[in-house]
């Protein structure tokens, strides 16, 4: 009995090894095709630094040679008397910088007295007499040395040993700082963030001359190693939003974020809800008042919209001119705001419940103007109401991608049509044209419009209006 | 509990079905399928009438009589453009004849695509012989059931009362909206009668009043509110006032807020002298000496003198004034004097004076509430002073 | 998942006025009218004043168990049975309120507004906005009721408040012609529309902030409502006239449909009464299905409360379309009346003695 059991169960185990050596080589088997599918794809860790200039070249050509940008130039150190290479993008640095202060002393014969003794540094020799660089490092891994060559650095490879110089070099070609287009002002600065992570942070650090105001870099992107800032004022920002932020960039598992919205959809609490808790900024003044009251800001590499958070629903109805106005004024002017969101909302559902179900509410006259202009619609209200924001949507659109010499020109044939041609065809009746082009004025004003973050919300509150004429029943 | 991508399905369909019940589909009626009914009139079926082949207008009731006419008006719709065409009249008519105000309505709604809407009724009007008999069920019924306001204004013709709404105007417009809009005169001009509106009326009804409705008169597409109809608490009309009764009255009721007066000028009284009243005090008082009552009124008038037919007089004068101011007071004093004895000699306190006993002298109202109108008003003496 | 819900004292004003400003205002007047004639805004006055007491009361009560809720110290005071039974019969009142709350106003909704739309559908649209409301916990349902009383009932003020319009001063004489008993007797229907605040400051106190100013905001909530009902009573019975008032079923909306400001866009009263009066009476009956909710949740020792809305608000609808007719509506919500009233008035005042005696050995 005891023996039997003791057989079955000695039984049992051998064959789950087994079974678990099977499974191991099957894995293993997979990995090999998968490698083989994927050879062409290069990774640069597998790649060693070698002692060997020649190898060196190979493994460089081997990683980077299918690019016609890829430039390597070899030539003799004098001071060292050896062969050596520099390697970089072209279009990416500063060509001057490597032909004057690079080659040129590399392949100059050293000043007498100056020569590499036997006892100096290689690295501290190089670095201290010859290359009359700014930036200069050592570097003994060939995937980083790649990552800095793609970010526009040159390398310096030396003949018999097995690490590199790294030169900073980089020059890129940027856009100008301009003025911020979505979000234009009247009295505000004309500056506006641009697709450079440098130049952006630049454009706040000018602004605020603090060391409390910390960058911090997370890297996103397993393809593109997309730099991304996260940006705070140490001591004002709550530490818990700053670890929440940078947890959730750090998460982002992702090939390549190709804007700033992406990143905002993947580290929102609320993925379901079309409202936004992060807002997107293309002003540094706005981003530098957000940063004094507490918001942590994110910065992408080639994104000019700046991500701030926490936000709440009044931030989306401020811009950066109601501080350049009288308080009286500006206070004014957001509430127009508040209360457009709300005609937004509201207006074409009040209209349809209004005419449709309580005709009592409107003064005697006005409810049998309605009903005079209103002869002859094949339509209830309700669709009318529904066809018109479809049709002004549409429009919308078509306006909004266009290049801006046909852009007006939609928006000529779009009234035409709208405004003019469907009434006198009978087909929409004119106050609920004027109702639908009071409410999409009104949905524009919640702030200033144009991108898609604010959108958002006005979509929201547009179609939020189209159903709510129910619940005023 | 219920997988993925059920469960989403059908909390999604529960949603829908629940924000489709919010949508209180049932009631929806587009606006231009809306009858706005603007006016009503009320008449006694003419007999004989010519009547069509199927007697259209008859409504149909398992009993009662064909008693009432009662005809609805509404606007006429039309598109902006057409407007400038006129020639087309600007209401529709609709007729119904029957007893129940309620088989009436349903009746001739159905006639037509659009439902009544009685939100917007402007005015009401009876004819003569309607009030007569007493208007009290068919007030109650419009109060209540269709859901008129009770700001409606209720009038009084003597002829019949649809060829009110029926006749054309002189100005372009819908009649009952011509009629509301004069009724905003009505405390510029003293002679204008008060202006009844459904909900005193109801109010005056139940609180056992007698009331007033004002006349109408429609001749030529003119239209004048004159004189006024008196009801008694039981709604039936036992009496006309005429136009000076109607401002004398104003007078003891304190709505003498304007308006213009003429006396013979005391100088020459060929002439006239026009006196325009700016603004008024009045003070209406009951007292209770005992078992007897009686009511003083005093009220002091403030105005000018806005026209004086007989030229190169000295308009200044102070003895000239006097005279007018004295001339004056005493025809304000007989006016309001003959409007009080006419209505004692109707027997219906339309003054309002029966609920100024009550606000002054509630324990002896709980003594004559029940007999106020038929025997306790008609012996109330009254003493008015008038000053200018 | 929720924080402890941290109630401010302005929060707690909130909370006490919406729980008593819903439905009954539609027929306060007239049911105060009844008794007292032309001085029923003085009946008013004198339900209010009779209700301070009763608030007076629960915070005292509550301020002796100050962690702890009403179904808590009950069991307490009374021994788990006795107090478990209180609790049950507390939870009834906090049901039925809503239920006769919800029948009444849709009724005057169907009469006024949706005449066609079935009683069903009305009353299910407003349940589901209360079961979505209340599931979240109490700090959403502050929320509401807090966004609405800045929005919503602050219009409905101005709304009330035009009625002043149309008023007549003769409406409102004679004053005290049948002396002073009328008067306060007319207190005693006008408790329906009062009562809401004992059961917030019973059910809630735990959360409070600053226990010391309770009693202040609280009285001010009273005081707050008190003047608020007068000033709707006495537009009622300046527009209608007593003998109207007492007439009709909903007084306070035939008045405001007879008020008309006449060149003004607005012009009619009434529809934007109505359009104001939903959400008021939304946000408050979904305190009180919030406050039954959390009464039985502390009583079961439940932990989540989501179940127990669904099945109360699926009771609730039961309930409103099975109250086959006015009669028996009329006749339950008198005696839910006598019944809050005995609650105010005897069994917080016994339980406020017990307590005391309590503390004091």
């Amino acid at each position: 009995m005891n023996t039997d059991n003791k057989k079955t169960i000695v039984e049992r185990i051998r064959s789950l090894k087994s079974l678990i050596q099977h499974a191991r080589v099957i894995e293993d088997d997979t990995q090999v095709v998968a490698r083989s599918l994927a050879e062409q794809y290069v990774f640069p860790e597998v790649y060693q630094l070698e002692a060997s200039l020649a190898k060196n070249m190979q493994h460089m050509k081997d990683i980077l040679s299918d690019s016609y940008d890829f430039h390597f130039r070899e030539f003799l150190i004098a001071s060292l008397n050896r062969q050596g290479a520099v390697v970089f993008i072209e279009g990416m640095t500063n060509l001057e910088l490597i032909n004057m202060q690079v080659i040129e002393k590399l392949m100059l014969p050293p000043v007498p007295g100056m020569e590499l003794s036997p006892q100096d540094e290689m690295f501290s020799y190089l670095k201290d007499t010859v290359l009359s660089v700014a930036s200069i490092s050592k570097l003994d891994v060939m995937d980083e040395a790649v990552k800095r060559l793609l970010s526009g650095d040159t390398l310096l490879f030396v003949d018999g040993i097995n690490w590199l110089i790294v030169i900073e070099s980089r020059k890129m070609e940027a856009r100008a700082i301009s003025e911020p287009e979505t979000e234009t002002n009247v009295r505000g600065p004309r500056e506006g963030f641009v697709e450079t992570l440098q130049t952006n942070i630049t454009l706040l650090r000018r602004r605020i001359k603090n060391p409390n105001l910390i960058t911090k870099k997370v890297v996103i992107g397993v393809r593109s190693e997309t730099d991304v800032a996260v940006v705070y004022f140490r001591g004002i920002a709550d530490a818990k939003v700053i670890h929440a932020v940078e947890q959730r960039l750090k998460k982002i598992a992702i090939d390549i974020p190709t804007g700033i919205g992406m990143l905002q959809g993947m580290m929102e609490d609320h993925p379901y809800s079309p409202f936004p808790t992060m807002l997107a900024t293309e002003r540094p003044d706005k981003v530098v008042s957000s940063l004094a009251e507490g918001k942590v800001a994110v910065i992408m590499d080639g994104a000019p919209f700046v991500l701030l958070a926490p936000t709440t629903l009044s931030d989306f109805f401020q811009t950066s001119d109601d501080y350049n106005e009288k308080w009286a004024i500006s206070s004014i002017n957001r509430l127009t705001r508040h209360v457009s969101s709300l005609f937004a909302i509201a207006t074409p559902a009040i209209f349809v419940a209004i005419t449709t179900y309580h005709p009592g509410m409107l003064p005697m006259l006005l409810a049998v103007n309605i009903a005079n202009t209103r002869i002859g619609i094949p339509f209830p209200a309700f669709l009318e109401a529904i066809v018109m924001i479809i049709l002004l949507e549409v429009l919308q659109e078509a306006g909004l991608r266009l290049p801006k010499s046909i852009g007006p020109a939609v928006s000529i044939v779009g009234g035409l049509v709208i405004g003019e041609a469907t009434v006198r065809a009978g087909l929409v009746s004119a106050p609920m044209v004027i109702v639908i082009a009071f409410t999409a004025i009104a949905s524009f004003n919640i702030a200033n419009y144009g991108h898609d973050i604010r959108s958002d919300i006005r979509y929201v509150w547009r179609y939020a209006g189209v159903y709510v004429p129910d619940r005023s029943s | 509990m219920l997988k993925g991508r059920v469960r989403t399905v059908l909390s999604l369909g529960v949603l829908v079905c629940l924000t489709l019940a919010m949508t209180g589909c049932w009631d929806r009626k587009e606006i231009e399928n809306r009858g706005f009914v603007l006016g009503v009139a009320i008449d006694h079926v003419t007999t004989p009438e010519p009547k069509g082949q199927y007697d259209l207008p008859h409504v149909t009731q398992e009993f009662g009589e064909r008693k009432y006419r009662v005809t609805f008006e509404l606007p006429r719709f039309r598109k902006g453009e057409e407007k400038g065409t006129s020639g087309t009249e600007s209401h529709y008519i609709f007729n119904g004849e029957g007893e129940s105000m309620f088989q009436i309505v349903r009746s001739v709604s159905a006639k037509t695509y659009f439902s009544f809407f009685f939100e917007d009724t402007q005015v009401l009007i009876f004819s003569e012989e309607v009030a007569k008999e007493g208007i009290r069920e068919i007030l109650d019924y419009f109060l209540r059931n269709p859901g008129m306001r009770r700001k409606v204004k209720v009038f009084v013709t003597p002829g019949r009362a649809e060829e009110i709404l029926n006749g054309k105007l002189t100005v372009e417009e819908v009649n009952s909206i011509f009629i509301a809009r004069i009724t905003q005169n009505a405390d510029a001009i003293p002679r204008f009668a008060v202006i009844s509106t459904l909900g005193d009326a109801a109010e005056a009804i139940q609180g056992n009043h007698s009331f007033v409705i004002s006349k109408i008169v429609m001749e030529n597409g003119d239209v004048k509110l004159t004189s006024a109809a008196l009801l008694d608490t039981q709604g039936k009309m036992v009496g006309s006032l005429d136009e000076r009764e109607v401002a004398g009255g104003k007078i003891i009721r304190q709505k003498l807020k304007g308006g213009a007066f003429s006396i013979p000028n005391p100088a020459n009284p060929e002439k006239l002298a026009v006196f325009e009243v700016v603004e008024g005090k009045f003070s209406v008082n009951s007292h209770i000496d005992g078992d007897r009552l009686w009511f003083t009124v005093e009220a002091e008038l403030a105005g000018n003198l806005g026209e004086n037919t007989e030229t190169g007089q000295k308009a200044l004068d102070p003895d000239f004034l006097a005279a007018v101011e004295k001339n004056m007071a005493a025809e304000f004093t007989a006016m309001a004097l003959d409007a009080y004895y006419k209505q004692q000699a109707l027997k219906a306190d339309a003054l309002d004076l029966g609920s100024l006993v009550h606000r002054q002298y509630p324990k002896y109202w709980e003594i004559v509430k029940d007999r106020w109108d038929e025997e306790v008003f008609p012996t109330v003496p009254m003493e008015v002073h008038i000053k200018m | 998942m929720n924080p402890f819900p941290r109630i401010s004292q302005w929060q707690l004003l909130t909370l006490c006025f919406i729980a008593a400003f819903g439905d009954s205002m539609a027929t306060l007047p007239r049911s105060v009218g009844e008794i007292a004639k032309e001085d029923m805004w003085l009946s008013v006055i004198f339900g209010g004043v009779l209700f301070l007491f009763t608030v007076w009361t629960a915070i005292t009560l509550a301020s002796y168990y100050p962690n702890s809720t009403c179904i808590e110290y009950h069991q307490i005071l009374l021994g788990p049975l006795l107090g478990q039974i209180l609790n049950a019969v507390m939870i009834v009142l906090l049901l039925l309120v809503p239920i006769l709350s919800i029948r009444s106003f849709v009724v005057a909704l169907k009469i006024y507004l949706l005449d066609v739309t079935p009683t069903f559908v009305i009353v299910l649209s407003l349940l589901t906005f209360i079961t979505y409301s209340a599931q979240y916990g109490l700090l959403p349902v502050i929320r509401v009721l807090q966004f609405t009383f800045m929005s919503i009932h602050s219009f409905f003020f101005i709304v009330v408040l035009l009625g002043l319009f149309s008023i007549k001063a003769s409406h409102f004489q004679p004053f005290l012609a049948q002396g002073i008993m009328p008067v306060l007797k007319g207190a005693i229907p006008s408790w329906y529309s009062y009562t809401g605040p004992e059961f917030v400051v019973c059910l809630l106190y735990p959360f409070f902030i600053q226990k010391n100013k309770v009693l202040t905001y609280g009285f001010v909530s009273v005081l707050v409502l008190t003047a608020v009902y007068t000033l709707i009573t006495g537009i009622v019975q300046g527009i209608l006239g007593v003998a109207e008032t007492t007439r009709m079923l909903v007084p306070t909306i035939i008045a405001y449909r007879g008020v008309e400001i006449p060149d003004t866009f607005i012009e009619r009263l009434d529809g934007y009464f109505f359009s104001m009066w939903i959400p008021v009476l939304m946000v408050c009956m979904l305190l009180w299905v919030y406050l039954a909710v959390f009464g039985i949740k502390q009583m079961a020792r439940l932990e989540y409360s989501r179940p127990v809305v669904i099945l109360v608000c699926s009771l609730i609808l039961y309930f409103v379309v099975a109250i086959p007719n006015l009669q028996t509506a009329s006749t339950i919500s008198e005696w839910a009346n006598y019944a809050l009233l005995a609650w105010g008035m005897g069994v917080l005042p016994l339980l406020l003695a017990l307590a005391w005696w309590k503390h004091r050995r």
